[in-house]
């Protein structure tokens, strides 16, 4: 994992979609929007793509600092070898995501958000 | 007896040109009919105007006259109006012109010329002021022109300490002519004032009195002081009452903008509250974002937890058959060598035959492989369970419901806020916020100088005992020299004592006729047969007294305006001044029968009436039919535009 990120950085785009998710009153820090952002990425499956100027936002001791960044996309997928690497592109991916649940509800309803990721086959039988 | 035999009005409220109404010499009743918005407020404000100089809106407000010019003839240049009463007054013939001229914009000042003419004989301005005075006191002209939807104010009699009550107690004892009583008994004061100085100073020079003489000047000196103050207190009460009184009708009158005002400001409170908790709330889902940002992943987390379960138990039973082979193996290996089962312990034969132990099947490499797997899985549910081991989103979504609540509630009050402020536009919030501000002060201070008075009276009852006494004293010491001016102060006060108890005994008297005549007329007037009739208190305020021998206590709007037309009435047969009695609206929320009461009942109230009505308040026919001969004419205001009205335009 040598080759793993040190910093991670967001897009100019998803910087702006933070400060709105921050100033909405739901964050006390965007680091805990970008961590929402990156879970929701996860969860819809997104597949990361590395792309585009980011600029750095924290290190990664910051971002993670007890590890559970780090642990969960190990969780999800056990074979990659450069988590930081893709916790940046999901928070990207999650990011462009929450500005389009902020385009449309005007806010961030939670309900929503967590309603729309998709189910397993087992909770839709359930469900 | 006055009455009013001609209204002239000019470019007056919606009368535009030169108008008259001719009342005619007759006693009786004259009805002038004319719709809402038609000019009967103003036809009344006209004949106030000309009287005693003001002219009133609704509720009793003062309105400047300059209001009252014509719109449509001051916008075509016009800039002058007025009004001119022909009346007779105990036979002689009195007229009152009042012209007023509209100074330019934005000031429209108002020059006011008056005049009056006894028997066509113009007065100086000092006599048409007395004169006027003379005929119609402001205080006592609410008795002859009135409002009759203002009628139920006089229920402010039945309460003691009301202001309002206060004011038309006095206005009544003047109408009854209390007030010449009360003059005299002042003026007798003055007298044994002066009779009493020259008697101590009389007795000043008289070695045996000299020292009775100095004792009681000085407290004379005292009770003079004591009485300037008691003077000053009272001039500061009126003030204060009257201050009060105008703020009460401001109250009133401001009833609908106080409505207003208090539901901006219980709107104002409730976003302040929900403010606050939304605060809290996002405080809270703030403090659990730190750690709900794991909740998008939650399920897919559990799902991960339970393939993981499953496939650590499938690799138990794997393993647990494989074992299970191996043994199976092992005993029949041991079966063919030894030619004995080893479980059974039967012989077998198994010559030649050849068995592996089985572990033939089994793959060094898989083995690895598969123990590599476990150990993976166990780190990854050991890592699931520690990141599902995290509240959940429940409590936060109920808070995000209820912010979200909060938000739509708010956008409803911001709304409301908005519509009240524009409303509040039209209305004078400023004068209320002023009144509503000064109200308390204000009735404290009353109810200070109240006090002080009250103190005050208490001190000049001890300093005038001490007079007295001095002046017993000051008798025995001159023996049998008793000077003139002695003589003549006892004689002052004596007749003071005369007059002092006349006017209670008058007093009492008025209040039994007024009691007599107002019930009289108010048994006319009311369709209830069980109420016996009215009981008058201290203050002229009527009870309404049932046969049973109780007082009703709850009265309806309909009662109360019966019972103000009855003191009205009896108020008139008992004035020391009989005038005409002009009514505006006079039947308020009365059913046909008490209408039918009424009119039937106005003829004895004076001997000339006039309502302004409306055509749906009183039916011609009907009051035809009750008047008969005491119907004098009945006059029509007619529209001709918005801002014209035509008396008579047929």
């Amino acid at each position: 994992m040598t080759d793993d990120r040190q910093t991670i950085g967001v897009s100019e785009k998803s910087g702006s979609t933070l400060e709105a998710l921050v100033d909405a009153g739901v964050f006390s820090q965007q680091v805990d929007a970008a961590k929402l952002a990156l879970s929701v990425a996860l969860a819809h499956g997104d597949e990361p793509v590395e792309s585009q100027e980011r600029t750095t936002k924290w290190n990664v001791g910051t971002f993670d600092q007890n590890g559970d960044v780090r642990e969960l996309i190990l969780c999800f997928k056990p074979e990659c070898q450069t988590p930081y690497r893709e916790a940046e592109n999901l928070v990207e991916c999650g990011l462009r995501r929450l500005a389009e649940h902020l385009e449309s509800h005007g806010q961030l309803d939670l309900e929503v958000l967590l309603n729309e990721i998709p189910k397993s086959q087992e909770e839709d039988a359930q469900g | 007896m006055l009455k009013i035999r001609e209204i002239g009005i000019f470019n007056f409220g919606p009368y535009r040109g030169k108008q008259q109404l001719i009342l005619g010499e007759k006693d009786g009743v004259t009805l002038v009919y004319g719709e809402n918005m038609r000019g009967k407020t103003t036809l009344l404000n006209a004949i106030r105007f000309a009287l005693i100089g003001k002219i009133l809106g609704r509720g009793e407000r003062t309105l400047e006259p300059y209001r009252l010019m014509n719109s449509s003839a001051y916008s075509e240049g016009e800039r002058e109006f007025g009004v001119a009463l022909l009346m007779e007054n105990d036979g002689e013939k009195i007229e009152v012109r009042r012209r007023c001229t509209v100074g330019e914009e934005p000031d429209r000042k108002l020059k006011i010329d008056t005049t009056a003419f006894v028997a066509d004989v113009p007065q100086s301005q000092a006599e048409t002021n007395d004169l006027l005075q003379q005929l119609m006191p402001e205080e006592i002209s609410r008795f002859f022109l009135f409002d009759g939807e203002l009628l139920q104010q006089y229920e402010e009699l039945l309460m003691e300490e009301s202001v309002a009550g206060e004011q038309i107690r006095e206005a009544i004892e003047q109408i009854l002519g209390i007030p010449v009583l009360l003059n005299a008994r002042q003026d007798l004061g003055e007298v044994i004032e002066r009779f009493s100085k020259a008697e101590t100073r009389e007795a000043k020079k008289n070695q045996a009195t000299e020292k009775h003489a100095k004792n009681l000047e000085a407290v004379v000196e005292r009770v003079k002081e004591l009485k300037k103050d008691r003077d000053k207190l009272k001039e500061q009460e009126q003030d204060l009452a009257d201050k009060k009184a105008a703020m009460d009708n401001a109250l009133k009158r401001s009833s609908k903008t106080q409505a207003h005002m208090a539901k901006l400001e219980q709107a104002e409170e409730r976003i302040v509250a929900i403010d606050a908790k939304c605060d809290a709330h996002k405080e809270e889902i703030r403090d659990l974002m730190k750690v709900g940002w794991l909740w998008p992943a939650m399920s897919k987390l559990r799902e991960m937890e339970s393939e993981i379960l499953v496939a650590m138990e499938t690799e138990a039973q794997k393993k647990a058959a494989a074992n299970r082979a191996r043994l199976i193996g092992e005993l029949a290996k041991e079966a063919v060598e030894v030619g004995k089962c080893p479980v059974c312990f039967q012989e077998c034969e198994c010559d030649g035959l050849s068995l592996g132990d089985g572990s033939e099947n089994e793959d060094p490499d898989s083995e690895a492989s598969d123990r590599q797997d476990e150990a993976n899985r166990i780190r990854q549910l050991s890592a699931i369970k520690r990141l599902l081991n995290h509240p959940d989103s429940g409590r936060a979504v109920t808070l995000m419901e209820e912010i979200m609540a909060i938000v739509a509630e708010r956008a409803g009050l911001k709304q409301d806020i908005k519509d009240i402020n524009l409303q509040l536009e039209s209305e004078d919030v400023e004068e209320l916020k002023q009144v509503q501000a000064n109200y308390g002060p204000t009735n404290s201070a009353l109810s200070e100088c109240r006090r002080a008075l009250k103190d005050n009276n208490r001190q000049i009852d001890e300093a005038q005992s001490s007079v007295n006494a001095l002046r017993k004293r000051l008798r025995r010491a001159s023996g049998s020299n008793q000077s003139e001016e002695m003589k003549r102060r006892e004689l002052a006060e004596a007749t003071r004592s005369i007059f002092e108890k006349s006017i209670g005994r008058f007093r009492d008297e008025l209040r039994d006729r007024i009691e007599a005549d107002a019930s009289a007329l108010f048994k006319k007037l009311t369709t209830e047969k069980q109420f016996s009739g009215l009981r008058i208190n201290a203050n002229y305020g009527l009870e309404i007294m049932r046969d049973d021998g109780g007082v009703q206590e709850l009265r309806s709007s309909g009662a109360e305006h019966i019972v103000a037309l009855s003191l009205v009435g009896a108020l008139q047969r008992n004035s020391s001044l009989t005038g005409p009695l002009f009514i505006d609206s006079p039947f308020g929320r009365l059913d046909a029968e008490h209408r039918k009461n009424v009119v039937k009942a106005l003829p004895g109230m004076a001997p000339q009436v006039v309502l302004l009505v409306y055509s749906d308040e009183l039916d011609l026919q009907m009051a035809r039919t009750e008047l008969g001969a005491s119907l004098l004419a009945m006059h029509r205001l007619e529209r001709r535009t918005a801002t014209h009205t035509q008396i008579d335009a047929n």
